[in-house]
């Protein structure tokens, strides 16, 4: 296949999920930059093995890059600061504002919880992956996928905020 | 609000999105090409430090200093003969154009470390002899700012580094950075320590880093592992004082 066939193809693939992956991103780091590079990084890893990736999975290595290179950037850091949701800049619109606000809950309680758990519970219940999938994904059993999910769900139920959140 | 409905998570992950965001397809591009680079850096590198397990297991002495590269002259590496290592030392020149052997355990691993004329640390892992061209290799490894200096931060991030091959996938290297006082570095993992001895890896100016890979024993059924699950890391001197400490962290 021609280089630049090859790239268009990959662009079409990019344009397509890239969506999803930045909320994949966003929703494992709590942070809109930080999802944006985090992306950036799983789809150029993605592009360096493309010949091989293309006519399988694709989206599933991009998942993985993006799944370990946020890995490898939380244990760099990992002393030096805390997962923090970003605070939106500036004034925005009623609906921009709404949905800033939404997803400032969503962040903020999914910062309470272990990479692994927000990585679990974004792959179950944003992208619809089914326990052995993530299991495959994740490189971890299906037990330890359905006990991770299990705990990270009994503590977004127990999260007080949350509830005070869902009062209004 | 953010409550889903109708579904068993609490919090809706499909929130409505604030505004359009796209990534760069033109930095995908670079990035793609740089990486592509230091992957085949990174074999080239590997190859050559086979010789330098050699040197090792020869001499058995761990903080032997391997002379492989020139000093760095004052013009670009460009200009030096076209020879595999140079892309290598294109990209990241070691400072002082040496590499330290940090550790040749356990058997068939081997791990190597030089800073860079920048600042930075530098580390390659590799396995002997090559089975499929398996190394890690990281350059930088840490970032100028992440070099610990004589103050109260004595110590790096720790980066892992995955070898599913070493003793059944169950040993698994974790490379750090600590103060050049610091002779052995301890990490507690799920309650167990592991040390490692330091080596002083020479840095520009006549200053020297700590570089160590602790190998952590992954117990058995546990198949991944996070930061989490480290909770604390202390740095001695050689008399057995304590230089420098992280932790416990959350």
């Amino acid at each position: 296949m021609a280089r630049q066939a090859e790239f268009e193809e990959f662009t079409s693939f990019v344009l397509g999920s890239q969506a999803r992956m930045i909320r994949l991103a966003e929703l494992l780091t709590g942070d809109r930059g930080r999802a944006e590079d985090l992306a950036q990084e799983g789809f150029a890893r993605t592009f360096v093995v493309w010949r091989r990736v293309r006519s399988g999975d694709p989206a599933a290595y991009a998942r993985r890059c993006i799944i370990n290179a946020n890995t490898d950037w939380r244990r760099r850091r990992s002393w030096y600061e805390q997962p923090r949701p970003d605070a939106p800049d500036g004034p925005a619109s009623a609906d921009v504002a709404a949905a800033l606000a939404e997803q400032d809950v969503v962040l903020r309680a999914l910062a309470k919880l272990t990479g692994r758990e927000r990585a679990v519970l974004a792959l179950r219940f944003y992208l619809d992956l089914s326990e052995i999938q993530i299991a495959d994904e994740l490189g971890i059993a299906a037990g330890t996928v359905k006990s991770t999910v299990a705990r990270a769900l009994a503590k977004l139920r127990a999260d007080a905020d949350l509830r005070s959140e869902a009062t209004w | 609000m953010s409550l889903s409905r109708g579904r068993e998570c609490p919090v809706n992950l499909d929130y409505p999105e604030a505004g359009f965001r796209s990534v760069d397809l033109g930095s995908i591009r670079v990035r793609s090409r740089q990486i592509r680079r230091r992957r085949a850096a990174g074999h080239a590198a590997a190859v050559l430090v086979v010789g330098a397990a050699v040197v090792g297991a020869l001499t058995g002495a761990r903080g032997y200093t391997l002379g492989w590269f020139p000093p760095p002259a004052a013009g670009p590496p460009a200009g030096r003969p076209a020879v595999p290592i140079d892309a290598l030392v294109a990209s990241d020149p070691p400072a002082d154009g040496q590499l330290t052997l940090i550790s040749t355990w356990p058997r068939h691993w081997t791990t190597v470390a030089w800073a860079t004329r920048g600042g930075a640390v530098c580390l390659a892992t590799y396995r002997t002899p090559m089975r499929g061209g398996t190394f890690d290799f990281n350059c930088p490894a840490w970032s100028p700012a992440d070099v610990p200096g004589e103050g109260a931060r004595g110590l790096s991030p720790l980066l892992p580094g995955i070898f599913p091959d070493a003793a059944g996938g169950r040993l698994v290297p974790e490379n750090g950075l600590a103060t050049p006082r610091a002779d052995r570095v301890t990490v507690t993992f799920l309650g167990k320590d592991f040390s490692a001895k330091v080596i002083p890896v020479p840095l520009q100016g006549g200053k020297t880093v700590g570089v160590f890979v602790v190998w952590i024993r992954l117990p058995p059924g546990l198949n991944s592992y996070g930061s989490s699950q480290f909770t604390g890391e202390i740095a001695y001197s050689p008399g057995g004082r304590i230089v420098a400490r992280h932790g416990p962290w959350p």
